[in-house]
């Protein structure tokens, strides 16, 4: 019956109509998170340039000891590598491109034969990881949205730890750097070791940073730039995973914005299109019932008509 | 203003900048003891042990001081590059030095809650003789998961003093 479909129409628009309500206030809330978030990024940039400048200067003062906790590893047997995703979904394809990123290199790592050990923060990966079989070594819940250094400390620990006892070769980060409010972009990282700072391109320096060389070589060390170099580097790499976490908080926050954006427009075209098929419903409920009424009414005088008629016929016959 | 003998020095966390100033004269625990720098320092780099950061000069309230420092690193600059936007006279503190110090975890002596950190000393305290009386009678199995533990707790125990430090010195002044 068309009255039935009319009801069933407006309970649907009813629906997407507190759907939408939802999606916006979440819209709004991710919104007002930004900027606390970015806020975040930028007061941790001194303390990462500080540890920049560190990490400069103690590898200069032991270019020996360096060369284990810098640059690029020759051969890396073992690996072990940090996915970076969110606690929470509803953000588009955030949690998916890095799942996948870290998908696709565990497939590399196993093809050319390396060993790699799984860290993951983030329920999402916990729930992808076990889906498919994935041994996943520690994962780290409930910081993805506010993330504070004693979580990384905390994930750094245990991230670090095999590469400072010498059981893995180097530690990967996967996660999403937030470039700015409009582009985030997922990338595959090297935490350990430590990206070496002498060479950022080539041999070459590059400009504006002529002033800090002219010191090097005069500095005191205290304890042996080789011991302090031990200490710096996982130290400094626990900055990367704290920067990294913010990022991807970042990241997961603007995804979520945008995602929740796109689904709050499409409950407006949802409740539009409902109420163009419930309006026709409802009109053609109301062309059938003006039919039915003006049939019967034609019917019963046709009818009445017919009696008088039959009569008439009667009489005739 | 700044005082002849004054340089620059900051402390900054993950966190935030916990002080950008001035200062005479800052003293911090390295490995090797209490070391105090003072304007035109030599060029240095150093793992800072947890213990109080004093920091004393004119434009300090009150002369001096505290932090509460959970280790770290500083870095001392003879003459470090001149900031792009410093005027005249931050440029002449400059030429005076830099300190730096980087702690993951630090808190100016205002700032600590003094129960909070009773609380947690006397706490650490009770767990860490708990701790080593079991390992002296006990030992043998699951020896090592202790050592650990005790070791975590040694560090609490740190920790809470090094707070009560901070802030007990700061009632005193």
């Amino acid at each position: 019956m068309a009255g039935g479909q009319e009801r069933i129409l407006r309970r649907r628009i009813r629906s997407v109509q507190s759907t939408k309500k939802i999606t916006r206030a979440m819209e709004l809330i991710a919104a007002s998170q930004i900027v606390r978030a970015q806020a975040r990024i930028a007061a941790a940039r001194p303390y990462q340039q500080g540890m920049a400048r560190l990490v400069v200067e103690a590898a200069a003062g032991d270019p020996v000891a360096a060369g284990r906790l810098l640059g690029t590893p020759e051969r890396v047997e073992r690996a072990a590598v940090l996915s970076i995703v969110a606690d929470r979904g509803l953000c588009g394809g955030y949690n998916a491109f890095v799942l996948r990123a870290t998908e696709r290199l565990l497939a590399d790592g196993r093809a050319e034969g390396v060993e790699h050990r799984l860290f993951t923060v983030g329920k999402k990966a916990q729930g992808y990881f076990r889906f498919r079989h994935q041994p996943v070594e520690r994962s780290f819940t409930g910081m993805s949205e506010r993330p504070s250094f004693t979580d990384a400390r905390e994930v750094a620990a245990a991230v670090l730890g095999p590469f400072v006892a010498g059981e893995v070769d180097q530690v990967l980060l996967v996660s999403t750097r937030f470039l700015s409010a409009g582009s985030q972009r997922v990338e595959v990282r090297q935490l350990l070791p430590l990206e070496d700072p002498r060479r950022p391109d080539g041999d070459e320096r590059p400009a504006g940073e002529t002033e800090a060389p002219a010191r090097l070589g005069y500095t005191e060390f205290e304890p042996d730039a080789a011991v302090l170099l031990e200490t710096l580097a996982p130290r400094a790499a626990e900055t990367a995973i704290f920067g990294a976490l913010l990022e991807a908080s970042a990241s997961e926050l603007t995804a979520r914005q945008r995602a929740m954006a796109a689904a709050t427009d499409n409950a407006d075209e949802l409740v539009k299109k409902y109420s163009r098929i419930m309006n026709r419903a409802r009109q053609d409920a109301i062309t059938t019932e003006i039919m039915e009424i003006v049939g019967g009414a034609e019917a019963l005088r046709a009818g009445a008509a017919g009696d008088e008629g039959g009569l008439v016929i009667e009489v005739g016959s | 203003m700044a005082e002849d003998n004054e340089f620059a020095v900051s402390v900054v966390t993950p966190e935030r900048i916990l002080l950008e100033g001035t200062a005479s004269e800052v003293v911090l625990r390295t490995a090797e003891g209490d070391s105090t720098y003072l304007a035109g320092h030599s060029d240095l780099v150093g793992a800072v042990e947890p213990g109080v950061l004093r920091v004393a000069g004119s434009g300090v309230e009150g002369g001096e001081l505290r932090i509460a420092l959970h280790g770290g690193f500083v870095q001392v600059e003879s003459s470090p590059p001149v900031a792009d936007e410093a005027d005249v006279g931050e440029a002449a503190v400059l030429s005076r030095g830099r300190v730096t110090v980087l702690a993951g975890v630090a808190e100016l002596a205002a700032e600590v809650d003094v129960e909070r950190a009773r609380a947690a000393f006397e706490r650490a305290e009770a767990r860490t003789s708990e701790l080593e009386s079991e390992r002296r009678t006990g030992g043998g199995e699951g020896e090592e998961p202790a050592a650990g533990e005790l070791a975590e707790a040694r560090a609490a125990l740190r920790r809470a003093q090094v707070r009560l430090d901070a802030a007990g010195s700061a009632e005193h002044a």
